[in-house]
């Protein structure tokens, strides 16, 4: 524990830089943004570090008098052992600026989502697809495919992004004898742009890391039936990376810069969305993406989102617009979150009675979830 | 694609293009590129395979081939110099000879003329050109030394001796000592304990085992540090950063040390202006306008300077600090 002496009495408790506060309706959010991890705090906490910057340690213990000695011993001491903060001298703490809050990125198109139902539907498709991703500078493309593909399938797919500028493939497949472990390998090792490979509907759930190409083979026993699966709002989906968490100030933190293309090679923003912008066969995506209707919901940002907005997690949540609690309400909150700001409490969103009337409007009622922790979120390529 | 120079020429004349002077697999370099093209600016990047044919100096007119399109040095609005070098002499028929004297002797001479051709190129760019190979290539540690002391700014104490008398001596007064390159490309003392780029702790059994002459080296004495300062200068502004690596054993030399699973606090670093005032003129004494430079804050409250490093990493400052220092290049660039 944190106790002053001769040493720290005249310095400042500082933030690093990259710990972020987040103020929320009952808590706030200590995000370490370089890190890429996060960490609940009182929102006292708020109050306390600006008051650090202000005064000495000496005085701040001086200002909350000696009956919260013990508080202000405990915070002082979980900033500094977690490495969320130090202490420096008047000397120098002004030489500290703060992280400006800023998201830029030169991609037209950053991310992308490719559905497959039926692999001859999208075979006709796909070479079109990619290459109109490359003239859109985009970075990360997900291939989620419900069926079970082979691997010179797979082998195709990856193939086509192989001299583009798309640097991250992440690819969902059905499991099936055809998909050993070892031929997996090999694939990656063969195409070092697959970040990650997701089997899912396997009967084990497991990591395998593939070191050569710094990428991961999942299988999870969850099964992937069609896209309605997506759009779950977890903690364990949570992304405090600085990228994520700057973007999130401005633009919505699935759907900006993103353009699907789903199983039937429509257009949309995402492949659960209802509205199409024409399909891929006959429409250009620099067309679409001229369109202020596909794109004005880039900018739908967390602090537009009712509830999101008094939520701690709003930035390193993700926003899911296909699936929200009033379908007809743009600025609705996700409807596949279980948690409330209100209470700080997580529950089950598909046993909520007030979410029945969604659930049934999207007919996601017979949905049977099998919840696996290591099954990571399907909404964004892991970049 | 724009700027690509996959155009017929014929349709369009390049009245105007930024030339980049890189490596093929340099990541900065392809990010700064994709905010070219965010632009919409025509560019030409050269990597370090790219070989300059059909190369024409004619008094003040340089022009050479490119894809089938002549790139006249005149059209250049920018230069960028980045990385690697520029490839006017043919290698590959160097392979062919196979006495290894004569390979040796044509090998040195082609660098030699190499080198003079790229002054020439480079110069005629002097006045549009973000850093140039012939300033940015071999960067001379000892010479920069000499130009902080005239400017007054701060470095640890520096020892270059291949004597194992001397060292011996140079550690008994400073106790802890580490070792560097002389130059970027070269270690130090090959074949030994330290022979590595990194900066290295030396210590006296290391020493114990030298011969009593070895290759020339550079010491200094090890600065007990805060934290260290990685700064990136740009044209005119200093974008820096402040490293915490004190907290962890394996990155308290030298912070290129990465530890992976808890990496060193990076955060934005405003620097003194009356530091930044004599670094600049230390960069311009260099003819350097961008350029990464090490610092250090010591235990005793000082700036020890460390050392220029025109091609360093930047991208390792842009990103902990949020400062978006491509954008910021291609703007330069574009500008
Ligand atoms: S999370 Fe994103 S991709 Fe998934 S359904 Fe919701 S909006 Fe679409
Ligand atoms: S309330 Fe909103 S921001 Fe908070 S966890 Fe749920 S979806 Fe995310």
């Amino acid at each position: 524990m944190f106790s002053l002496n001769q040493d720290t009495n005249d310095k400042y408790l500082m933030l690093f830089a990259s710990c972020l506060i987040t103020k929320g309706h009952g808590r706030a959010l200590l995000t370490d943004s370089q890190r890429g991890k996060f960490d609940l705090i009182p929102n006292d906490m708020i109050n306390f570090m600006e008051n650090a910057k202000l005064y000495s340690i000496k005085t701040l213990f001086k200002i909350y008098g000696v009956e919260n000695k013990g508080i202000v011993e405990s915070y002082v001491s979980y900033i500094l052992e977690n490495e969320y903060g130090f202490l420096a001298n008047d000397k120098i703490r002004t030489n500290f600026p703060e992280i400006k809050i800023d998201w830029k990125n030169p991609s037209i198109i950053t991310n992308s989502i490719i559905d497959i139902k039926d692999f001859e539907v999208t075979k006709a498709i796909y070479e079109r697809t990619i290459s109109q991703l490359n003239e859109l500078q985009c970075e990360a493309v997900q291939i989620r495919s419900y069926i079970s593909l082979s691997i010179e399938q797979l082998e195709y797919l990856a193939n086509s992004v192989k001299l583009t500028c798309i640097e991250y493939l992440e690819i969902y497949v059905k499991d099936s004898d055809e998909l050993p472990l070892n031929a997996l390998i090999k694939l990656m090792h063969n195409h070092t742009k697959i970040s990650n490979i997701i089997v899912h509907a396997a009967d084990k759930n497991d990591e395998y890391d593939v070191i050569k190409s710094l990428s991961s083979i999942y299988h999870t026993t969850q099964v992937l039936t069609d896209e309605t699966c997506c759009g779950l709002v977890e903690k364990q989906y949570f992304n405090a990376v600085k990228s994520h968490y700057m973007e999130a100030h401005f633009h919505n933190t699935c759907l900006n810069r993103k353009v699907s293309i789903d199983a039937n090679g429509s257009i949309k923003n995402c492949p659960s969305m209802a509205t199409s912008f024409g399909n891929i066969k006959e429409t250009n995506l620099s067309e679409v993406i001229k369109n202020e209707e596909f794109t004005s919901i880039w900018n739908l940002k967390k602090d537009f989102v009712l509830v999101c907005q008094d939520c701690e997690f709003r930035y390193v949540c993700t926003d899911c617009r296909a699936y929200t609690e009033e379908p007809a309400n743009l600025y609705s909150k996700p409807l596949k979150c279980g948690y409330d700001p209100y209470t700080n409490e997580w529950s089950d969103w598909e046993e909520n009675p007030l979410k029945q009337k969604a659930i049934a409007h999207y007919e996601l009622s017979n949905i049977k979830r099998t919840k696996t922790p290591e099954t990571k979120n399907i909404t964004h390529a892991q970049k | 694609m724009k700027g690509e120079l996959c155009n017929s020429p014929f349709l369009k004349p390049f009245f105007s293009m930024i030339l980049i002077k890189s490596n093929g697999d340099d990541y900065s370099t392809t990010q700064v590129v994709k905010w070219l093209k965010h632009s919409n600016a025509d560019f030409l990047r050269l990597n370090d395979t790219t070989f300059l044919k059909d190369l024409k100096v004619i008094g003040n007119a340089i022009e050479f081939a490119h894809d089938g399109n002549t790139i006249s040095l005149g059209n250049v609005s920018k230069y960028w110099y980045r990385r690697g070098r520029w490839d006017t002499f043919s290698r590959r028929k160097l392979r062919n000879v196979n006495d290894k004297t004569f390979h040796g002797y044509l090998n040195y001479f082609s660098k030699e003329a190499e080198r003079d051709i790229t002054n020439t190129i480079e110069n005629s760019l002097a006045d549009r050109s973000l850093n140039q190979y012939q300033t940015s290539s071999n960067i001379n540690k000892l010479a920069v030394l000499e130009a902080c002391k005239t400017l007054n700014i701060t470095t640890p104490k520096t020892l270059i001796t291949n004597s194992k008398a001397v060292l011996k001596e140079f550690i008994i007064t400073h106790t802890e000592i580490i070792t560097k390159a002389v130059n970027n490309l070269d270690p130090n003392i090959k074949g030994d304990v330290f022979a590595d780029l990194m900066t290295k702790k030396i210590t006296l059994e290391n020493i114990d085992i030298l011969p009593d002459s070895f290759n020339v080296s550079l010491f200094q004495n090890l600065v007990a540090k805060e934290f260290e300062i990685r700064t990136f200068f740009l044209v005119d502004t200093f974008y820096s950063m402040a490293i915490f690596s004190q907290n962890d054993d394996k990155t308290k030399v030298d912070f290129r040390n990465y530890n992976m699973k808890s990496p060193n606090r990076c955060v934005p670093y405003q620097l003194p202006t009356s530091l930044e005032t004599k670094l600049r003129a230390l960069l311009e004494k260099f003819k350097l306008n961008s350029a990464s430079l090490d610092i250090i804050y010591t235990t005793e409250n000082e700036y020890s300077f460390l050392e220029i490093n025109p091609i360093g990493q930047y991208d390792m400052v842009s990103k902990p600090c949020n400062y978006f220092l491509d954008e910021k290049i291609a703007n330069y660039l574009t500008s």
